[in-house]
Protein backbone atom coordinates (compact mmCIF):
# COMPACT_ATOMS: atom_id res chain seq x y z
CA UNK A 1 0.00 0.00 0.00
CA UNK A 2 2.79 2.84 0.74
CA UNK A 3 4.88 3.56 -1.90
CA UNK A 4 7.55 5.41 -0.25
CA UNK A 5 8.11 2.60 2.09
CA UNK A 6 11.18 0.33 0.99
CA UNK A 7 11.81 -3.05 3.16
CA UNK A 8 15.39 -3.13 1.69
CA UNK A 9 18.38 -3.63 4.48
CA UNK A 10 20.24 -0.62 5.55
CA UNK A 11 23.46 -0.61 5.95
CA UNK A 12 25.48 1.49 8.75
CA UNK A 13 28.75 2.54 6.90
CA UNK A 14 31.98 1.71 9.17
CA UNK A 15 33.19 4.45 11.21
CA UNK A 16 36.41 6.11 9.24
CA UNK A 17 39.29 6.04 11.14
CA UNK A 18 42.05 7.07 8.90
CA UNK A 19 42.75 10.48 10.44
CA UNK A 20 42.91 8.94 13.78
CA UNK A 21 46.91 8.32 13.42
CA UNK A 22 46.59 11.78 12.77
CA UNK A 23 45.19 12.93 16.07
CA UNK A 24 47.76 10.84 18.00
CA UNK A 25 50.69 12.16 16.29
CA UNK A 26 49.38 15.75 16.63
CA UNK A 27 49.22 15.05 20.41
CA UNK A 28 52.87 13.11 20.20
CA UNK A 29 53.85 16.14 18.47
CA UNK A 30 53.04 18.72 20.81
CA UNK A 31 53.91 16.77 23.96
CA UNK A 32 57.81 16.39 22.23
CA UNK A 33 57.82 20.12 21.33
CA UNK A 34 56.48 21.44 25.05
CA UNK A 35 58.47 19.48 27.35
CA UNK A 36 62.23 19.99 27.99
CA UNK A 37 64.15 16.80 28.24
CA UNK A 38 66.76 16.67 31.79
CA UNK A 39 70.02 16.10 30.31
CA UNK A 40 72.06 15.55 33.40
CA UNK A 41 70.63 12.98 35.98
CA UNK A 42 69.62 14.42 39.51
CA UNK A 43 71.49 12.82 42.62
CA UNK A 44 70.27 15.78 45.44
CA UNK A 45 66.60 15.90 45.99
CA UNK A 46 66.46 19.58 46.41
CA UNK A 47 63.28 22.14 46.95
CA UNK A 48 64.06 25.34 44.71
CA UNK A 49 62.94 28.73 45.89
CA UNK A 50 60.13 30.74 44.61
CA UNK A 51 59.68 33.79 42.90
CA UNK A 52 58.00 36.06 40.86
CA UNK A 53 60.10 37.36 37.95
CA UNK A 54 60.93 34.15 35.75
CA UNK A 55 62.90 34.06 32.59
CA UNK A 56 63.00 31.00 30.49
CA UNK A 57 66.20 29.63 30.22
CA UNK A 58 67.05 30.67 26.38
CA UNK A 59 70.13 28.66 25.45
CA UNK A 60 69.79 24.90 24.97
CA UNK A 61 73.41 24.09 24.61
CA UNK A 62 76.90 25.45 26.72
CA UNK A 63 74.96 24.77 29.92
CA UNK A 64 76.68 23.74 33.07
CA UNK A 65 74.13 22.55 35.64
CA UNK A 66 75.62 23.03 39.60
CA UNK A 67 73.11 21.85 42.06
CA UNK A 68 73.51 21.76 45.76
CA UNK A 69 71.50 20.55 48.42
CA UNK A 70 71.76 17.66 51.43
CA UNK A 71 71.16 14.25 49.94
CA UNK A 72 69.46 13.59 53.05
CA UNK A 73 68.06 15.69 56.05
CA UNK A 74 71.04 14.96 58.38
CA UNK A 75 74.26 14.84 56.03
CA UNK A 76 76.34 17.90 55.14
CA UNK A 77 75.63 19.89 51.89
CA UNK A 78 76.84 18.41 49.06
CA UNK A 79 77.67 19.81 44.89
CA UNK A 80 76.96 17.72 42.02
CA UNK A 81 78.50 19.31 38.83
CA UNK A 82 76.62 18.16 35.73
CA UNK A 83 76.72 14.75 36.42
CA UNK A 84 78.56 13.80 39.34
CA UNK A 85 79.36 14.80 42.74
CA UNK A 86 82.41 17.37 43.12
CA UNK A 87 83.79 19.08 46.21
CA UNK A 88 84.21 22.82 46.51
CA UNK A 89 88.12 22.59 46.35
CA UNK A 90 88.12 20.25 43.46
CA UNK A 91 85.48 22.62 41.43
CA UNK A 92 87.88 25.11 39.79
CA UNK A 93 89.69 22.27 38.49
CA UNK A 94 86.30 20.93 36.96
CA UNK A 95 85.03 24.27 35.72
CA UNK A 96 88.28 24.66 33.62
CA UNK A 97 88.22 21.05 32.29
CA UNK A 98 84.53 21.55 31.01
CA UNK A 99 85.76 25.07 29.75
CA UNK A 100 88.07 23.75 27.35
CA UNK A 101 85.86 21.10 25.85
CA UNK A 102 83.98 24.35 24.51
CA UNK A 103 85.49 26.01 21.25
CA UNK A 104 86.94 29.58 22.00
CA UNK A 105 84.25 31.52 20.63
CA UNK A 106 81.55 29.79 22.72
CA UNK A 107 83.00 30.00 26.07
CA UNK A 108 81.23 33.64 26.43
CA UNK A 109 78.09 31.76 25.84
CA UNK A 110 78.48 29.67 28.45
CA UNK A 111 75.81 29.42 31.26
CA UNK A 112 75.63 28.27 34.84
CA UNK A 113 72.66 26.76 35.96
CA UNK A 114 72.10 27.11 39.67
CA UNK A 115 69.45 24.43 40.96
CA UNK A 116 69.98 25.18 44.63
CA UNK A 117 67.80 23.59 47.70
CA UNK A 118 66.15 26.79 49.45
CA UNK A 119 67.47 25.96 52.56
CA UNK A 120 70.97 26.06 51.94
CA UNK A 121 73.35 29.07 53.53
CA UNK A 122 74.34 31.53 51.22
CA UNK A 123 78.22 30.72 52.01
CA UNK A 124 78.09 28.02 49.66
CA UNK A 125 76.47 29.98 47.03
CA UNK A 126 78.47 32.71 46.89
CA UNK A 127 81.79 30.13 47.23
CA UNK A 128 79.72 28.83 43.75
CA UNK A 129 79.43 31.64 42.23
CA UNK A 130 82.88 33.05 43.14
CA UNK A 131 84.68 29.95 41.75
CA UNK A 132 82.10 30.56 38.40
CA UNK A 133 83.61 33.80 38.08
CA UNK A 134 87.12 32.95 37.97
CA UNK A 135 86.58 30.80 35.55
CA UNK A 136 85.37 32.71 33.39
CA UNK A 137 81.40 32.08 33.41
CA UNK A 138 79.46 34.70 34.11
CA UNK A 139 76.34 34.18 33.19
CA UNK A 140 73.87 32.64 35.64
CA UNK A 141 70.47 31.14 35.97
CA UNK A 142 69.07 30.67 39.10
CA UNK A 143 66.65 28.18 38.63
CA UNK A 144 63.68 29.14 40.96
CA UNK A 145 59.66 27.75 41.38
CA UNK A 146 57.01 30.07 39.81
CA UNK A 147 55.45 31.77 42.94
CA UNK A 148 52.46 30.49 44.02
CA UNK A 149 51.10 33.50 46.37
CA UNK B 1 44.04 -7.58 -24.99
CA UNK B 2 42.11 -6.25 -22.28
CA UNK B 3 43.36 -7.52 -18.58
CA UNK B 4 40.76 -8.34 -16.32
CA UNK B 5 40.26 -5.36 -13.57
CA UNK B 6 42.04 -6.37 -10.24
CA UNK B 7 40.18 -4.05 -7.41
CA UNK B 8 42.80 -3.22 -4.86
CA UNK B 9 41.30 -3.68 -1.79
CA UNK B 10 41.97 -1.00 0.98
CA UNK B 11 44.66 -1.01 3.74
CA UNK B 12 43.32 -1.78 6.38
CA UNK B 13 44.79 2.03 8.48
CA UNK B 14 42.76 0.94 12.05
CA UNK B 15 45.70 -0.74 13.64
CA UNK B 16 47.93 2.47 13.00
CA UNK B 17 46.50 4.77 15.92
CA UNK B 18 47.68 1.76 18.04
CA UNK B 19 50.96 2.12 16.78
CA UNK B 20 50.87 6.20 17.67
CA UNK B 21 49.20 5.80 20.83
CA UNK B 22 52.55 3.32 21.85
CA UNK B 23 55.04 6.10 20.61
CA UNK B 24 52.94 8.32 22.27
CA UNK B 25 52.55 6.88 25.64
CA UNK B 26 56.75 5.55 25.59
CA UNK B 27 57.78 8.82 25.52
CA UNK B 28 55.26 9.90 28.31
CA UNK B 29 56.83 7.35 30.12
CA UNK B 30 60.69 7.99 29.14
CA UNK B 31 60.77 11.92 28.90
CA UNK B 32 61.44 13.30 32.31
CA UNK B 33 60.51 17.08 32.41
CA UNK B 34 62.40 19.56 33.52
CA UNK B 35 61.97 23.08 34.82
CA UNK B 36 63.41 25.80 32.79
CA UNK B 37 62.02 28.96 34.22
CA UNK B 38 64.96 31.19 36.49
CA UNK B 39 66.17 34.46 37.16
CA UNK B 40 69.31 35.58 34.73
CA UNK B 41 71.90 37.44 36.43
CA UNK B 42 75.27 38.28 34.88
CA UNK B 43 78.46 38.72 36.56
CA UNK B 44 81.34 41.16 36.66
CA UNK B 45 84.70 39.59 35.11
CA UNK B 46 87.08 38.93 38.10
CA UNK B 47 89.51 41.34 36.93
CA UNK B 48 86.93 44.31 36.85
CA UNK B 49 85.22 43.59 40.08
CA UNK B 50 88.80 43.90 41.60
CA UNK B 51 89.47 47.67 39.95
CA UNK B 52 85.84 48.69 40.73
CA UNK B 53 86.48 48.06 44.58
CA UNK B 54 88.41 51.29 43.63
CA UNK B 55 86.23 53.74 42.20
CA UNK B 56 84.55 55.26 45.19
CA UNK B 57 81.10 55.36 45.05
CA UNK B 58 79.32 58.22 46.43
CA UNK B 59 77.08 58.14 49.40
CA UNK B 60 73.99 59.54 47.54
CA UNK B 61 74.23 56.91 44.31
CA UNK B 62 74.55 53.81 46.37
CA UNK B 63 71.90 52.12 48.20
CA UNK B 64 72.86 49.25 50.81
CA UNK B 65 70.74 46.04 51.48
CA UNK B 66 72.08 43.76 54.32
CA UNK B 67 70.65 39.80 54.40
CA UNK B 68 71.92 39.10 58.32
CA UNK B 69 72.51 35.48 59.15
CA UNK B 70 69.15 35.61 60.16
CA UNK B 71 67.39 36.21 56.86
CA UNK B 72 66.30 39.78 57.92
CA UNK B 73 66.88 42.61 55.36
CA UNK B 74 68.08 45.71 57.10
CA UNK B 75 68.08 48.74 55.73
CA UNK B 76 70.00 51.79 57.32
CA UNK B 77 70.34 49.76 60.33
CA UNK B 78 66.72 49.04 60.40
CA UNK B 79 64.58 46.00 59.82
CA UNK B 80 63.33 46.24 56.36
CA UNK B 81 60.01 44.64 55.11
CA UNK B 82 60.34 42.69 52.21
CA UNK B 83 57.64 43.57 50.36
CA UNK B 84 58.73 47.50 50.65
CA UNK B 85 62.04 47.04 48.86
CA UNK B 86 60.10 47.03 45.35
CA UNK B 87 59.14 50.64 45.99
CA UNK B 88 62.28 51.69 47.71
CA UNK B 89 64.67 50.51 44.85
CA UNK B 90 61.89 51.90 41.97
CA UNK B 91 62.30 55.60 43.93
CA UNK B 92 66.05 54.88 43.97
CA UNK B 93 66.88 53.49 41.01
CA UNK B 94 64.70 56.59 38.74
CA UNK B 95 65.27 59.16 41.20
CA UNK B 96 62.06 60.90 39.98
CA UNK B 97 61.86 64.20 41.47
CA UNK B 98 65.52 64.84 41.07
CA UNK B 99 66.29 64.40 44.92
CA UNK B 100 69.81 65.74 46.05
CA UNK B 101 69.90 63.08 48.29
CA UNK B 102 69.00 60.14 45.74
CA UNK B 103 71.47 58.88 42.93
CA UNK B 104 72.64 61.66 40.66
CA UNK B 105 71.25 62.09 37.19
CA UNK B 106 73.86 62.54 34.11
CA UNK B 107 72.54 63.38 30.61
CA UNK B 108 73.38 60.24 28.89
CA UNK B 109 72.80 59.48 24.66
CA UNK B 110 70.53 56.71 24.00
CA UNK B 111 70.03 55.08 20.79
CA UNK B 112 66.48 55.10 19.73
CA UNK B 113 65.44 57.09 22.01
CA UNK B 114 68.05 60.59 22.37
CA UNK B 115 69.59 62.23 25.37
CA UNK B 116 67.62 61.48 28.49
CA UNK B 117 69.03 62.13 32.26
CA UNK B 118 69.90 58.95 34.14
CA UNK B 119 71.12 57.88 37.03
CA UNK B 120 73.96 56.08 34.92
CA UNK B 121 76.16 55.56 38.49
CA UNK B 122 73.59 54.26 41.08
CA UNK B 123 74.51 51.10 42.63
CA UNK B 124 72.70 48.80 44.83
CA UNK B 125 74.89 47.11 47.40
CA UNK B 126 73.54 43.64 48.52
CA UNK B 127 75.47 42.26 51.26
CA UNK B 128 74.73 39.22 52.29
CA UNK B 129 75.77 36.71 55.24
CA UNK B 130 77.24 33.17 54.83
CA UNK B 131 74.59 31.90 57.22
CA UNK B 132 71.88 33.21 55.40
CA UNK B 133 69.17 31.31 53.24
CA UNK B 134 69.54 30.72 49.63
CA UNK B 135 65.57 31.34 49.75
CA UNK B 136 65.81 34.62 51.51
CA UNK B 137 68.50 35.89 49.09
CA UNK B 138 66.42 34.84 46.13
CA UNK B 139 63.15 36.22 47.12
CA UNK B 140 65.47 39.70 47.69
CA UNK B 141 67.04 39.30 44.01
CA UNK B 142 63.37 39.04 42.94
CA UNK B 143 62.12 41.69 44.21
CA UNK B 144 64.82 44.35 42.96
CA UNK B 145 64.34 42.16 39.50
CA UNK B 146 60.77 43.51 39.93
CA UNK B 147 61.58 46.86 40.41
CA UNK B 148 64.03 46.95 36.97
CA UNK B 149 61.04 45.06 35.46
CA UNK B 150 58.75 47.55 36.61
CA UNK B 151 60.41 50.78 35.72
CA UNK B 152 61.40 48.84 31.99
CA UNK B 153 58.20 48.29 31.57
CA UNK B 154 57.07 51.61 32.35
CA UNK B 155 59.99 53.38 30.15
CA UNK B 156 59.12 50.80 27.23
CA UNK B 157 54.99 52.25 27.62
CA UNK B 158 56.28 55.53 27.76
CA UNK B 159 58.50 55.92 24.68
CA UNK B 160 57.44 53.05 22.63
CA UNK B 161 53.62 52.04 23.71
CA UNK B 162 54.75 48.98 23.83
CA UNK B 163 55.71 46.50 27.27
CA UNK B 164 59.46 45.44 27.37
CA UNK B 165 58.68 42.05 26.46
CA UNK B 166 57.08 43.19 22.93
CA UNK B 167 59.78 45.42 22.11
CA UNK B 168 62.28 44.64 19.28
CA UNK B 169 65.92 43.97 20.71
CA UNK B 170 67.13 47.22 19.72
CA UNK B 171 64.59 48.75 21.51
CA UNK B 172 65.07 46.77 24.41
CA UNK B 173 68.68 47.52 24.74
CA UNK B 174 67.91 51.37 24.80
CA UNK B 175 64.94 50.78 27.65
CA UNK B 176 67.93 48.73 29.53
CA UNK B 177 70.31 51.68 29.35
CA UNK B 178 67.70 54.27 30.45
CA UNK B 179 67.48 51.86 34.09
CA UNK B 180 71.13 49.62 34.02
CA UNK B 181 71.12 46.91 36.35
CA UNK B 182 73.31 48.03 38.69
CA UNK B 183 73.52 45.27 41.81
CA UNK B 184 76.91 44.62 44.12
CA UNK B 185 76.76 41.67 46.17
CA UNK B 186 79.10 40.71 48.33
CA UNK B 187 79.52 38.82 51.32
CA UNK B 188 79.50 39.37 55.06
CA UNK B 189 77.21 42.11 56.58
CA UNK B 190 75.71 42.86 59.79
CA UNK B 191 76.03 40.41 63.14
CA UNK B 192 78.51 38.06 62.15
Amino acid sequence: MSKFRKTVAREVPALNTAALPDLIFTILFFFMIVTSMRTVPVRIPFELPEATELQRLKEKSLLVYIMAGKPAADEAIRIQLNSDFVSLEELPHRLQALKREVPEDGQEQMTAVLKIDKDTPMGIVNDLKRNLREAGILTIHYSVEKSTK
Amino acid sequence: MSRPRYKIPPINSSSSADIAFLLLIFFLITSSLDSRTGIYRKMNPAVREALKKRKDIQERNLLVLTLDKDNRLIYDENPFPLKDVKELSKTFIANPGDQDYLPEKEPVEIAEIGTLAVTAKHVISLKVSREAKYSAYISVLNELTAAYNELRDEAAQTFFDRPFNRLPPEQQEAVRSIYPLQISETEGGGNE
